[in-house]
């Protein structure tokens, strides 16, 4: 079980390396909770590869796993549902 | 004949009205503008291709040209100059690009004299999604394109489309057409905004039928200011819809009507599937949706339809066999009453309603040092559909594989487009080789 300090700060440290690899012009955002996720820059592809490096890092994809299909809307949102999706 | 200038007298002064960032175009100004390039210009004699990136500047130009060229084309301003000009040598084309319209006179090309007594419908060209290598030109005509599309509004109410593809891709373009044809006002935020300043234009101009891809779907769900969209209508298309996204979206907006569009863009338009499941009743194949026939051979589904496009421009390739029928590639699995799609007969991978064919990516990895072989495959994303993934074998073991897989990424991003890239690369000792000599995809 990872705590969910350990789960935000493995997120916030793979989407601000896929940001910077992807948007190498851009402003790494700022990530608080309530961060709307679309406003940090990254598109589609951006959060596909993002879940992928998620993946190999925690070992699981909620998306993948969840039989209902959710959307998260801010970072707070994101980190929480990794952090309640935990196998 | 069907023709632009004709659906826009139709549908009457009060009818068709575009709304692109600051600029309102109305039915009468469109046909005017039109008119006045027709005067200005020998659009007769002449094929148009455009590139252009703003709908509202090349909007009156395919009014001026449908009904009078033999055949226009479009094109993404995006592709390169290189594609560009292979283009026009396949199809036969005079490039038409803003700002260098008064330039063509001098040049128009001079169709021969057999082209001169062409009678009938414009050809309306459209390039395919793949990115790498050539485009390839499918032909259709209006009549084709418009075929499921509906004239008139039933119970005398307006829609209010927004367009969130560009209108010179095949989903862009039905669109674009509903909207003249029925008389409706199209909302087309501006080019350079944010989906979140895209969805808040939409908001303030009430569009109340909004048509996306699945991803695209995906990713207005995650805005929180799609909440404010009073959709009535929504429409997917371009990739295979999934029950999530579907039920995700009757969710957010239950009252809207839900319709998944399974098209091919060799096949033309194909059905619509209106009952909120993924996939498409079993019944489908005995009673056709409107002017498609449908049959299943090998898993696959295959389409026929009154027309077809029969030969893509440019090449000896037939999209159908002699009876009419495409072959769609996409692989079906009955699932009681019903048909869900499983995958494709090729290799191809769909990114986000981009696809991807990985030879081209396996080739890509091949040509850098050090690789013996590659194998690139799909890989299910709950965002995008589908990833491209790849495994490599090296010449000779490296002590850190981390950091040779990151350089190997940073060489490939000079070779393939975004969607093309492998999100992850595993180096293996081995990757089966099949008896053609190929390498072995599941």
């Amino acid at each position: 079980m990872f705590s969910r300090d350990e789960i935000r700060s493995k997120i916030e440290s793979a989407l601000i390396e896929v940001f910077e690899e992807r948007c190498p012009d851009k402003p790494v955002p700022n990530l608080e909770a309530d961060t709307i996720l679309l406003e940090t820059g990254l598109d589609s592809l951006g959060f596909a590869v993002l879940i992928v490096e998620l993946e190999d890092g925690l070992g699981y994809d909620p998306f993948a796993e969840a039989e209902e299909a959710y959307y998260p809307q801010t970072f707070g949102e994101f980190v929480e549902y990794f952090f309640r999706m935990q196998p | 004949m069907t023709c632009l200038r004709n659906l826009l007298e139709e549908t009457g002064p009060n009818g068709f009205q575009l709304t692109h960032g600051n600029s309102v175009i109305t039915q009468a100004s469109l046909l005017e503008k039109a008119d006045h390039l027709r005067n200005q210009y020998p659009i007769q004699s002449f094929r148009p291709l455009f590139s252009f990136d703003s709908i509202s500047a090349a909007l009156p130009w395919l009014v001026a040209a449908d009904g009078l060229s033999h055949r226009i084309g479009l094109a993404s301003p995006r592709v390169s100059v290189d594609t560009l000009d292979k283009l026009k040598k396949l199809g036969g084309f005079y490039l038409v690009v803003p700002g260098d319209e008064a330039g063509f006179q001098a040049e128009v090309v001079q169709p021969d004299a057999a082209e001169r007594g062409v009678q009938g419908a414009t050809e309306w060209v459209l390039t395919t999604s793949g990115t790498t290598g050539i485009p390839k030109l499918v032909p259709h005509t209006l009549d084709s394109l418009l075929r499921t599309t509906k004239r008139s509004n039933p119970k005398g109410i307006v829609p209010v489309w927004g367009l969130l593809y560009s209108f010179d891709r095949f989903a862009g373009l039905q669109v674009l057409l509903q909207a003249v044809a029925s008389g409706s006002k199209l909302i087309v935020p501006p080019n350079d905004a944010s989906l979140s300043d895209q969805i808040q234009f939409m908001v303030e101009h009430g569009v109340t039928h909004l048509s996306a891809s699945p991803t695209l779907w995906r990713r207005l769900l995650m805005a929180p200011a799609s909440r404010e969209l009073n959709l009535r209508s929504i429409t997917l298309g371009g990739e295979i819809a999934d029950q999530e996204v579907l039920d995700a979206l009757s969710s957010r907006f239950p009252s809207a009507r839900l319709v998944h569009i399974y098209a091919s863009t060799e096949a033309g338009v194909g059905f619509s599937v209106v009952d909120k499941k993924a996939g498409f009743p079993v019944e489908f194949i005995d009673k056709p949706p409107a002017g498609v026939e449908l049959r299943v051979r090998n898993k696959s589904l295959q389409l026929r339809t009154r027309r077809q496009s029969v030969s893509y421009i440019g090449s000896d390739k037939q999209v159908s066999d002699a009876q009419g029928w495409v072959n769609s590639g996409d692989l079906l699995e009955r699932r009681g009453d019903r048909y869900l799609f499983v995958g494709r007969d090729d290799s191809t991978i769909n990114v986000g309603g981009m696809k991807v064919q990985p030879e081209i990516v396996e080739q890509a990895i091949k040509s850098e040092p050090g690789i013996a072989e590659a194998r690139v495959f799909g890989k299910g994303s709950a965002i995008t559909g589908m990833l491209v993934c790849a495994e490599i074998c090296l010449d000779a073991p490296v002590t850190d594989e981390k950091a040779f897989v990151k350089s190997l990424k940073g060489k490939l991003l000079n070779h393939l487009a975004d969607h093309e890239m492998p999100v992850r690369i595993k180096i293996v000792e081995n990757i089966e080789i099949n008896a053609s000599g190929k390498v072995e995809r599941k």
